[in-house]
């Protein structure tokens, strides 16, 4: 699995490799699957709390959870799909609280600074509506929220976002379509 | 939202197919998502996250077989089961419960009744066996003991105890059900017959045995 660099490249294991590795005992391998994924369950985590501090603590859970429960992991090479499900689990038990669920739109970034986009003036314009649609979506309820996100933001497909969420597509498709609507309806308001 | 706008946002119709009067939503729209997806590089875990999490993997529980054992005796889980499946494990259940024989009964004490009187065969090996209590009292016996059709009239193999000394002789044994003449056997070599028997019958010897009927308990009916 790891190659010395006189071989060629270092091939990166796939997801089912690293965790035949961490159930046979090397801890440390885990951490493959800790860079691989905690951005994006991060981004998504901040996005449905809207802290940016409770997003970290529930990834750590998240990912301890998976870890100590990962022989039953029924498909490894899916891992990522079953991690972002117990990740979706960790956000919807924190915000069933409903006293927790003071979403802080103060939480949401900064437009991205200019200088990093190669047409300044449009990608500023285009980072700005996406804090707008950042905060149009803290409105929302949060199973269409969860929806949008990984459709729209993460880009994922409905058939890679119904093992992840373990949803029918039709229901997802639903969702999606009722999160554009409500957000077409705040952005007009908005906007 | 028209419906072939959300198809062609879902990417099941190109651009091209959509009807002219929503091109211009669509470029709204298509701008909007593109900004949406740019949500996706400008928020990125924080770079102390992963150690973090690592510091609690090297404290966590080993993934493995106690922790799957312990999952497997504490976890609720849900069952499922087809109705004929529960209905023959019930049925099954309750042949085993009130049908199906049992062992040997409890063993009580039989009742002695009067009979007819008939001599019963000595005991056999597997024969099903009633222990009953037999009493005698003799102050001034060094030894009692118990002789009868059932153990072939031995006057050693069922000795009565008086372990407090009050002249109260007892002694249980095993006697087969039926009807059975026994005798008291004083000090080895004097025979007495019970004084408390309800029926008696000639020894032809000059003396009259005891009778005794050994009935074993009714059996639980299902």
């Amino acid at each position: 699995m790891h190659q010395s660099e006189a071989w060629g490249p270092v091939e990166e294991p796939n997801d089912g490799q690293v965790v035949a590795r961490v159930i046979a005992g090397d801890r440390e391998a885990y951490r493959v699957l800790v860079q691989r994924y905690q951005d994006m369950l991060y981004r998504h985590a901040a996005r449905m709390t809207g802290h940016s501090d409770v997003a970290a603590d529930l990834v750590q859970t998240a990912l301890v959870k998976a870890y100590t429960q990962i022989d039953r992991c029924r498909k490894p090479d899916r891992f990522g799909a079953w991690l972002f499900r117990i990740l979706a689990n960790c956000c919807k038990d924190h915000l069933k609280d409903r006293r927790r669920r003071d979403i802080s739109l103060d939480a949401y970034p900064e437009p991205v600074a200019a200088r990093e986009r190669s047409n300044p003036a449009v990608e500023l314009e285009r980072s700005e509506l996406g804090v707008v649609i950042e905060r149009a979506l803290a409105m929302l309820p949060d199973i269409q929220r969860e929806a949008f996100l990984l459709k729209h933001v993460e880009g994922l497909s409905y058939e890679e976002i119904s093992e992840m969420l373990d949803v029918s597509i039709s229901a997802l498709k639903m969702r999606v379509l009722r999160a554009r609507e409500a957000l077409k309806s705040v952005l007009e308001e908005v906007l | 939202m028209h419906p072939d706008l959300h198809r062609y946002l879902d990417g099941e119709i190109p651009r091209e197919r959509l009807p002219a009067e929503l091109a211009a939503e669509a470029a709204e729209w298509d701008a909007l998502l593109g900004s949406a997806s740019l949500m996706q590089a400008e928020r990125r875990a924080p770079p102390w996250l992963e150690e973090r999490i690592m510091s609690a993997i090297r404290t966590a529980p080993r993934p493995g077989r106690k922790q799957r054992i312990l999952r497997w005796i504490f976890e609720p889980r849900t069952v499922r089961l087809r109705p004929i499946t529960l209905l023959v494990v019930s049925g099954v259940a309750a042949l085993v419960l009130f049908v199906w024989p049992r062992g040997e009964p409890p063993v009580v004490p039989a009742p002695v009744t009067a009979a007819a009187p008939r001599s019963a065969p000595p005991a056999r090996a597997g024969e099903e066996m009633i222990y009953v209590q037999f009493v005698f009292a003799g102050a001034d016996a060094r030894s009692v003991a118990l002789a009868g059709d059932f153990n072939g009239w031995d006057t050693q193999r069922n000795p009565l105890r008086d372990p407090d000394g009050d002249g109260i002789w007892t002694g249980t044994f095993a006697i087969p059900p039926g009807l059975h003449k026994y005798m008291f056997v004083v000090d080895g070599d004097r025979w007495v017959t019970d004084p408390r028997a309800e029926r008696y019958v000639d020894d032809g010897f000059g003396m009259r045995n005891a009778l005794i009927t050994v009935t074993a308990p009714r059996r639980r009916s299902s």
